[in-house]
């Protein structure tokens, strides 16, 4: 089993931040679901890590992971945050080859952050190779807050991400939006393009054993832009289970759970607004 | 119109419906007594493809709209319609997970929403539902008959393909030369192509490898084989036996499939016609009489010159099926001299089709379009000759173009 112990000397003092893991996969696996857009913000605090990306202020990616995922995760401040480059994250994560979590070898990891200003170094080791990688850090700037209250939501639905991937995947491209509906009449989750050739909906039904639970309190039925939603097909991927919840003003969360190793869970969540103009695109 | 289907039947449906795709931009539905009728005609009207699934085919089948007052079956209730491709091909877009998901199919054209509805119900009770726009019009008619073609021939798609494969892939043309004992297929060369430079195939077939072989009349024809490839796309995945009767040069070839009581279709490919020049669709009538005289050409190409070794003739290894086997040629090609094919313009007819709708005056309009039958088997050196006699009075008509060359269509 390769590790890190036999290097941790004196260094480690200055480190605010140090995390290390025996299977680098797993990271780059949830990460690479995120990678939508090249800027990602890291925030860790001791309940774990998030890493969040954002795209035109509206959507957004977040991966949350545990601390029991890694096999240290040391942090000195309450809250730790900074803005890196994603993609050039995953390619020094992948430095060994990039082949799935299940098959091959694994490098491990140990990664650490010295605070403002410096950069995040990552250490990676495999059967005796050890890559050292230096990833200049930005200012961070902002990210949205989705104050996604559980007392707002009106509709509520777990299923298979497999089936709701499939519907995604085919989704008629020529259609700007879709659209979610949920009533309490009719047990279906529906969804509605609109496109070229006609509109399409999909039904799924409250009965089906790909739902598990369907909620909704009111009639629902926003339309979201379709690129938008575009960026929710990886994690849908690599996800076993998807919740979808929608709030009265039409966000929309999606939150993934992806199983990792030793039966520890992984979290994406996705936020999407809905698409303001609806009224006007009837 | 209204009728329903399960999984195996939709996934045939939706290989008919890509095979059609590659055919022509725009899809027909006819609904009839006897079935579903789907058609297609690619843009520039020198193929027609029509599958027809039979009653059997279907779940439940019923040609009459709903919610029509009378029972009548009249014209009124039927709706034929057609919608482009595209819009079909988004139902229809991957035969892999339509036959993985897909347990019941249902189609309507409803008579009160201009709309072609199309619902699967899927695995795990998912319900999709299509909502398509189709344009109304009567439906595009070929006129054939599978009587009076004096040669016919049939064998498994896969003997087709086999064949086929022997031609480089950016082979548009065959030339399919009729004999009593054997079929002989080369490629066909264009005159803008400098002949010295192309490369030439020639496969034999020979009478023995057809499930059936009836050649009456020695002949050769040169037409796509875009629209052969499409054809085959589907009869091959369905394992199907493909017939195919030809007439002569210029004439349109029949290729026709039939699946027991289920289904069938009928492809009419338009055939070149060898002609003078780009004036074809006029002169062919003249050079009929012309070229008449040479009545009686040998079955095999006169202009072959085997001492000619710089074209190629490449024959494939062809998977020998059932003890099938493919005669190749001994590297025999034609003479490429400058007599030969330059001056030898070819054009491919259009067939004449009957589409009522869009311009009253189509039928008659269409008239010119049927070309006389130009003289079986003319020789090239033939015309060439013609070529020299009297062309002017031809030239100057040179803009009645009909149809534009197929190359085009790509």
């Amino acid at each position: 089993m390769p590790n890190f112990s036999s290097q941790s000397t004196s260094g480690d003092q200055s480190h605010i931040l140090m995390i290390r893991m025996d299977n680098a996969k797993i990271i780059s696996h949830i990460l690479k679901a995120i990678n939508f857009k090249e800027n990602s913000v890291f925030c860790c605090t001791k309940d774990g890590l998030k890493v969040t990306v954002e795209d035109m202020k509206s959507v957004q990616l977040n991966a949350f992971i545990e601390p029991v995922v890694f096999q240290s995760y040391v942090i000195k401040e309450e809250e730790i945050k900074f803005q890196l480059n994603l993609t050039v994250l995953l390619e020094c994560l992948n430095v060994f080859g990039s082949n799935n979590l299940q098959s091959g070898t694994s490098p491990a990891l140990k990664l650490y952050y010295n605070g403002h200003g410096t950069p995040v170094s990552i250490l990676l080791e495999e059967s005796g190779v050890i890559t050292d990688c230096k990833i200049r850090t930005v200012h961070f700037d902002p990210v949205l807050d989705y104050d996604f209250g559980s007392a707002n939501v009106i509709g509520r639905i777990i299923m298979s991400s497999e089936c709701l991937k499939e519907v995604f995947c085919e989704l008629d491209s020529t259609s700007d939006t879709v659209q979610f509906s949920l009533s309490p009449d009719s047990a279906n989750f529906r969804i509605t393009t609109f496109g070229h050739s006609g509109t399409y909906h999909v039904d799924i039904p409250k009965e089906s054993d790909v739902i598990e639970t369907l909620h909704c309190t009111s009639a629902v039925s926003f339309k979201y832009k379709l690129t938008l939603m575009k960026p929710s097909i990886k994690p849908l991927g690599i996800a076993q289970k998807v919740s979808l919840r929608i709030d009265d003003t039409g966000l929309v969360c999606f939150q993934f759970m992806i199983k990792v190793e030793d039966n520890h869970n992984c979290y994406i969540d996705f936020y999407c607004p809905a698409d303001v103009d609806f009224e006007e695109d009837e | 119109m209204k009728c329903l289907l399960d999984g195996t039947s939709v996934k045939v449906l939706a290989r008919a419906i890509h095979s059609l795709a590659k055919i022509g931009d725009e899809l027909h539905i006819a609904p009839t007594e006897n079935g579903l009728t789907l058609k297609t005609v690619n843009a520039s009207k020198s193929a027609y493809s029509a599958f027809n699934f039979h009653i059997p085919f279907f779940l439940d089948y019923s040609h009459i709209s709903e919610n029509t007052v009378q029972a009548d079956p009249d014209d009124d209730t039927v709706i034929k319609c057609k919608l482009p491709m595209k819009s079909i091909l988004s139902v229809f877009r991957s035969i892999g997970s339509l036959e993985k998901s897909v347990e019941t199919c249902k189609i309507m054209l409803p008579l009160l929403e201009a709309l072609l509805i199309i619902e699967f119900k899927c695995k795990h009770g998912i319900v999709k539902h299509f909502n398509l726009r189709y344009f109304e019009c009567e439906s595009v008619e070929a006129e054939f008959s599978k009587e009076g073609y004096p040669s016919k021939f049939s064998c498994s798609s896969r003997f087709y393909s086999e064949t086929l494969l022997s031609f480089h892939s950016s082979t548009q043309e065959v030339t399919w030369s009729l004999a009593m004992d054997q079929v002989h297929l080369s490629n066909h060369i264009d005159d803008e192509i400098d002949p010295s430079k192309c490369v030439r195939t020639e496969v034999t077939l020979a009478k023995d490898e057809f499930i059936e072989f009836n050649v009456a009349l020695c002949t050769q024809v040169t037409f796509c084989l875009k629209e052969l490839r499409a054809i085959l796309a589907f009869a091959e995945a369905l394992k199907l036996d493909l017939d195919c009767r030809m007439e002569g040069a210029g004439q349109p070839v029949l290729f026709s499939l039939q699946k027991e009581d289920l289904y069938s279709a009928d492809f009419l490919l338009a055939t070149l016609s060898p002609a003078l020049d780009s004036t074809v669709s006029v002169s062919s009538r003249t050079a009929k009489h012309e070229v008449s005289a040479s009545n009686h050409p040998s079955p095999v190409p006169t202009l072959r010159n085997k001492t000619d070794s710089k074209s190629i003739s490449h024959g494939n290894l062809l998977g020998s099926r059932n003890g099938s086997r493919v005669n190749l040629p001994t590297p025999s090609v034609r003479q490429t001299s400058v007599n030969d094919t330059p001056e030898n313009t070819s054009r491919l007819n259009s067939l004449s089709l009957i589409e009522p709708h869009p311009f009253p005056d189509m039928e008659v309009d269409l008239e010119p379009e049927i070309q006389p039958p130009p003289a079986k088997r003319a020789r090239a050196r033939y015309i060439f000759q013609n070529c020299l006699k009297s062309t002017q009075e031809f030239r100057e008509r040179q803009t009645e173009v009909f149809a534009p060359d197929s190359e085009e269509d790509e």
